[in-house]
Protein backbone atom coordinates (compact mmCIF):
# COMPACT_ATOMS: atom_id res chain seq x y z
CA UNK A 1 0.00 0.00 0.00
CA UNK A 2 1.08 3.39 -1.41
CA UNK A 3 0.87 6.13 1.30
CA UNK A 4 1.04 9.80 -0.23
CA UNK A 5 2.21 12.51 2.47
CA UNK A 6 2.06 15.87 1.99
CA UNK A 7 3.19 18.39 4.31
CA UNK A 8 1.17 21.71 4.90
CA UNK A 9 1.84 24.66 6.67
CA UNK A 10 1.50 24.87 10.60
CA UNK A 11 3.04 21.01 11.30
CA UNK A 12 -0.32 19.93 9.35
CA UNK A 13 0.02 16.30 7.46
CA UNK A 14 -1.90 15.42 4.79
CA UNK A 15 -2.32 11.73 4.11
CA UNK A 16 -3.66 9.82 1.43
CA UNK A 17 -3.81 6.25 0.32
CA UNK A 18 -3.61 4.70 -3.48
CA UNK A 19 -6.80 3.37 -2.83
CA UNK A 20 -10.33 2.77 -4.61
CA UNK A 21 -11.62 0.48 -2.07
CA UNK A 22 -11.29 0.40 2.00
CA UNK A 23 -12.52 -2.76 3.44
CA UNK A 24 -11.44 -5.93 5.08
CA UNK A 25 -8.33 -6.89 2.63
CA UNK A 26 -6.43 -3.68 3.48
CA UNK A 27 -8.08 -1.80 6.19
CA UNK A 28 -5.51 -3.48 8.77
CA UNK A 29 -2.42 -2.22 6.80
CA UNK A 30 -4.13 1.32 6.35
CA UNK A 31 -4.51 1.57 9.67
CA UNK A 32 -1.02 0.22 10.69
CA UNK A 33 0.35 3.11 8.14
CA UNK A 34 -1.40 5.25 9.63
CA UNK A 35 -0.64 4.44 13.43
CA UNK A 36 3.45 4.64 12.14
CA UNK A 37 2.70 8.06 10.72
CA UNK A 38 1.59 8.85 14.13
CA UNK A 39 4.15 7.51 16.10
CA UNK A 40 6.73 9.45 14.13
CA UNK A 41 5.14 12.82 15.49
CA UNK A 42 2.38 13.60 13.07
CA UNK A 43 -0.57 14.70 15.27
CA UNK A 44 -2.39 17.20 12.81
CA UNK A 45 -3.67 14.95 10.17
CA UNK A 46 -5.49 15.51 7.19
CA UNK A 47 -7.01 12.24 5.44
CA UNK A 48 -8.13 12.39 2.20
CA UNK A 49 -10.38 10.18 0.87
CA UNK A 50 -12.10 11.33 -1.99
CA UNK A 51 -10.20 8.33 -3.91
CA UNK A 52 -11.92 5.61 -2.31
CA UNK A 53 -15.25 5.15 -3.83
CA UNK A 54 -16.55 2.11 -1.74
CA UNK A 55 -15.76 1.71 2.51
CA UNK A 56 -16.79 -1.03 4.57
CA UNK A 57 -17.24 -1.37 8.16
CA UNK A 58 -13.62 -2.33 8.57
CA UNK A 59 -12.37 0.59 6.44
CA UNK A 60 -14.69 2.55 9.09
CA UNK A 61 -13.04 0.94 11.89
CA UNK A 62 -9.86 1.61 11.06
CA UNK A 63 -10.74 5.45 10.63
CA UNK A 64 -11.99 5.17 13.95
CA UNK A 65 -8.94 3.33 15.65
CA UNK A 66 -6.56 6.55 14.07
CA UNK A 67 -9.07 9.10 15.50
CA UNK A 68 -9.14 7.48 18.94
CA UNK A 69 -4.96 7.14 18.99
CA UNK A 70 -4.43 11.02 17.71
CA UNK A 71 -7.19 13.16 19.09
CA UNK A 72 -5.53 13.14 22.28
CA UNK A 73 -2.27 14.45 20.71
CA UNK A 74 -3.95 16.80 18.03
CA UNK A 75 -6.40 15.91 15.43
CA UNK A 76 -7.60 14.20 12.26
CA UNK A 77 -9.83 15.95 9.78
CA UNK A 78 -11.31 14.15 7.19
CA UNK A 79 -11.69 15.13 3.98
CA UNK A 80 -14.37 13.51 0.99
CA UNK A 81 -16.61 13.73 -1.40
CA UNK A 82 -17.54 9.97 -1.47
CA UNK A 83 -20.76 9.29 -0.89
CA UNK A 84 -19.77 5.57 -0.24
CA UNK A 85 -17.77 7.06 2.75
CA UNK A 86 -20.58 9.85 3.64
CA UNK A 87 -23.54 7.72 4.04
CA UNK A 88 -21.69 4.49 6.11
CA UNK A 89 -20.79 7.76 8.50
CA UNK A 90 -24.33 8.51 8.35
CA UNK A 91 -25.30 5.02 8.94
CA UNK A 92 -23.28 4.39 12.09
CA UNK A 93 -23.83 7.84 13.60
CA UNK A 94 -20.25 8.63 13.34
CA UNK A 95 -20.39 11.72 10.88
CA UNK A 96 -21.96 13.47 14.50
CA UNK A 97 -18.25 12.51 15.89
CA UNK A 98 -15.52 12.95 12.76
CA UNK A 99 -14.82 16.02 11.49
CA UNK A 100 -15.98 16.04 7.87
CA UNK A 101 -15.02 18.39 5.26
CA UNK A 102 -17.15 17.26 2.03
CA UNK A 103 -14.86 18.65 -0.55
CA UNK A 104 -12.28 18.13 -2.67
CA UNK A 105 -9.87 21.36 -2.13
CA UNK A 106 -7.80 20.79 0.53
CA UNK A 107 -8.01 24.02 1.93
CA UNK A 108 -11.47 23.84 3.26
CA UNK A 109 -9.63 21.12 5.66
CA UNK A 110 -6.77 23.24 7.00
CA UNK A 111 -8.80 26.03 8.22
CA UNK A 112 -10.12 23.32 10.58
CA UNK A 113 -6.75 23.43 12.70
CA UNK B 1 -43.38 -14.93 -8.70
CA UNK B 2 -39.41 -15.64 -7.52
CA UNK B 3 -36.85 -15.92 -9.81
CA UNK B 4 -33.23 -16.99 -9.55
CA UNK B 5 -31.59 -14.84 -12.03
CA UNK B 6 -28.00 -15.61 -10.90
CA UNK B 7 -25.54 -17.65 -8.59
CA UNK B 8 -21.93 -16.89 -8.08
CA UNK B 9 -19.67 -18.78 -6.23
CA UNK B 10 -16.32 -17.46 -5.11
CA UNK B 11 -13.47 -19.01 -1.95
CA UNK B 12 -13.16 -17.40 1.14
CA UNK B 13 -10.99 -14.57 0.71
CA UNK B 14 -11.36 -11.37 1.56
CA UNK B 15 -9.42 -10.14 -1.48
CA UNK B 16 -12.35 -11.91 -3.34
CA UNK B 17 -15.25 -10.32 -1.85
CA UNK B 18 -15.03 -6.95 -4.18
CA UNK B 19 -15.47 -9.51 -7.28
CA UNK B 20 -18.73 -10.75 -5.73
CA UNK B 21 -19.82 -7.21 -4.34
CA UNK B 22 -19.41 -5.46 -7.50
CA UNK B 23 -21.24 -8.23 -9.22
CA UNK B 24 -24.10 -8.22 -7.34
CA UNK B 25 -24.10 -4.48 -7.74
CA UNK B 26 -24.57 -4.65 -11.22
CA UNK B 27 -26.89 -6.80 -11.21
CA UNK B 28 -29.27 -4.80 -9.27
CA UNK B 29 -29.02 -2.02 -10.78
CA UNK B 30 -30.73 -3.99 -14.14
CA UNK B 31 -34.12 -3.27 -11.45
CA UNK B 32 -32.77 -0.23 -9.17
CA UNK B 33 -32.01 3.15 -10.21
CA UNK B 34 -30.47 4.56 -7.12
CA UNK B 35 -27.23 4.77 -6.86
CA UNK B 36 -27.31 5.24 -2.83
CA UNK B 37 -29.20 1.68 -2.33
CA UNK B 38 -27.16 0.14 -5.18
CA UNK B 39 -23.86 1.11 -2.60
CA UNK B 40 -25.65 -0.23 0.40
CA UNK B 41 -27.05 -3.06 -0.87
CA UNK B 42 -22.96 -3.33 -2.04
CA UNK B 43 -21.94 -2.91 1.31
CA UNK B 44 -24.48 -5.86 2.59
CA UNK B 45 -23.05 -8.00 0.43
CA UNK B 46 -19.29 -7.19 1.46
CA UNK B 47 -20.33 -7.05 5.18
CA UNK B 48 -22.49 -10.43 5.00
CA UNK B 49 -19.28 -12.13 2.65
CA UNK B 50 -16.78 -10.76 5.52
CA UNK B 51 -18.81 -11.72 8.04
CA UNK B 52 -18.84 -15.74 6.72
CA UNK B 53 -14.67 -15.57 5.90
CA UNK B 54 -13.88 -14.02 9.35
CA UNK B 55 -16.43 -15.84 12.02
CA UNK B 56 -17.52 -18.85 10.24
CA UNK B 57 -15.00 -20.55 7.79
CA UNK B 58 -12.43 -18.89 10.13
CA UNK B 59 -10.36 -17.23 7.26
CA UNK B 60 -10.14 -21.07 5.48
CA UNK B 61 -9.42 -19.98 2.50
CA UNK B 62 -10.72 -23.52 0.29
CA UNK B 63 -14.22 -22.84 1.61
CA UNK B 64 -16.43 -21.61 -0.72
CA UNK B 65 -19.50 -19.09 -0.27
CA UNK B 66 -22.52 -18.89 -2.88
CA UNK B 67 -23.64 -16.13 -3.60
CA UNK B 68 -28.11 -16.16 -5.26
CA UNK B 69 -29.65 -13.24 -6.44
CA UNK B 70 -33.56 -13.79 -6.80
CA UNK B 71 -35.95 -11.04 -8.00
CA UNK B 72 -39.67 -10.34 -7.54
CA UNK B 73 -41.70 -7.64 -8.74
CA UNK B 74 -41.60 -5.86 -5.71
CA UNK B 75 -38.05 -7.36 -4.29
CA UNK B 76 -34.57 -7.99 -4.25
CA UNK B 77 -33.50 -11.41 -2.85
CA UNK B 78 -29.81 -11.94 -1.95
CA UNK B 79 -28.67 -15.50 -0.77
CA UNK B 80 -25.57 -15.77 1.21
CA UNK B 81 -24.61 -19.31 1.84
CA UNK B 82 -21.68 -21.32 3.98
CA UNK B 83 -20.88 -24.81 4.89
CA UNK B 84 -19.27 -24.12 8.02
CA UNK B 85 -21.10 -25.47 11.11
CA UNK B 86 -24.37 -23.85 12.05
CA UNK B 87 -24.09 -20.69 14.05
CA UNK B 88 -26.85 -17.77 15.50
CA UNK B 89 -26.32 -13.87 14.25
CA UNK B 90 -27.60 -11.90 16.52
CA UNK B 91 -29.33 -9.49 13.94
CA UNK B 92 -31.22 -7.14 16.93
CA UNK B 93 -28.17 -6.03 18.64
CA UNK B 94 -27.78 -2.15 18.05
CA UNK B 95 -24.65 -0.31 17.69
CA UNK B 96 -24.47 1.73 21.25
CA UNK B 97 -21.63 3.88 22.02
CA UNK B 98 -21.15 7.39 24.13
CA UNK B 99 -20.25 10.52 20.91
CA UNK B 100 -19.04 12.09 23.79
CA UNK B 101 -16.55 9.21 24.83
CA UNK B 102 -13.74 8.74 22.46
CA UNK B 103 -12.82 5.32 24.00
CA UNK B 104 -16.60 3.98 23.70
CA UNK B 105 -16.63 4.80 19.88
CA UNK B 106 -16.75 1.22 17.76
CA UNK B 107 -14.22 -0.24 15.75
CA UNK B 108 -15.72 -3.42 14.43
CA UNK B 109 -18.76 -5.08 15.46
CA UNK B 110 -21.14 -3.11 12.98
CA UNK B 111 -21.65 -5.63 10.25
CA UNK B 112 -24.63 -7.15 10.86
CA UNK B 113 -26.08 -3.62 12.09
CA UNK B 114 -25.81 -2.11 8.89
CA UNK B 115 -27.35 -4.65 6.73
CA UNK B 116 -30.40 -5.01 9.45
CA UNK B 117 -30.41 -1.15 8.60
CA UNK B 118 -30.14 -1.59 5.27
CA UNK B 119 -32.58 -4.40 4.46
CA UNK B 120 -36.02 -4.95 5.19
CA UNK B 121 -35.79 -8.43 6.09
CA UNK B 122 -33.02 -10.43 7.21
CA UNK B 123 -32.68 -13.83 8.55
CA UNK B 124 -30.78 -17.13 8.89
CA UNK B 125 -31.32 -20.59 8.20
CA UNK B 126 -29.77 -23.84 8.21
CA UNK B 127 -31.09 -25.91 5.14
CA UNK B 128 -29.43 -29.19 4.31
CA UNK B 129 -26.15 -28.48 6.32
CA UNK B 130 -25.59 -25.02 5.11
CA UNK B 131 -26.04 -21.80 6.77
CA UNK B 132 -28.39 -19.60 4.61
CA UNK B 133 -27.81 -15.55 5.48
CA UNK B 134 -31.04 -14.15 3.68
CA UNK B 135 -31.19 -10.24 2.72
CA UNK B 136 -34.25 -9.09 0.95
CA UNK B 137 -35.03 -5.40 -0.51
CA UNK B 138 -37.92 -4.49 -1.40
CA UNK B 139 -37.57 -2.18 -4.72
CA UNK B 140 -41.28 -0.67 -4.81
Amino acid sequence: MNIIKTELPNAVLKVKADLNRLDSSNAATFKDELFRIIDNGNTKLILDLNDISFIDSSGIGSIVATYKKVKPLGNLIIITKSQSILTMLKLTRLDKVLTIVESDNIMDAINFF
Amino acid sequence: MEEKILSLNINAILDYIKFASSSVKIISSFFINNDEMLNKIELCIVEGITNIIEHSYEFNTEKIILIDIYYCESYLKFNLTDSAKEYVLNFNKELIYDENDINSLPEGGMGLFLIKEIMDEVYLKRINNSNVLTMIKKII
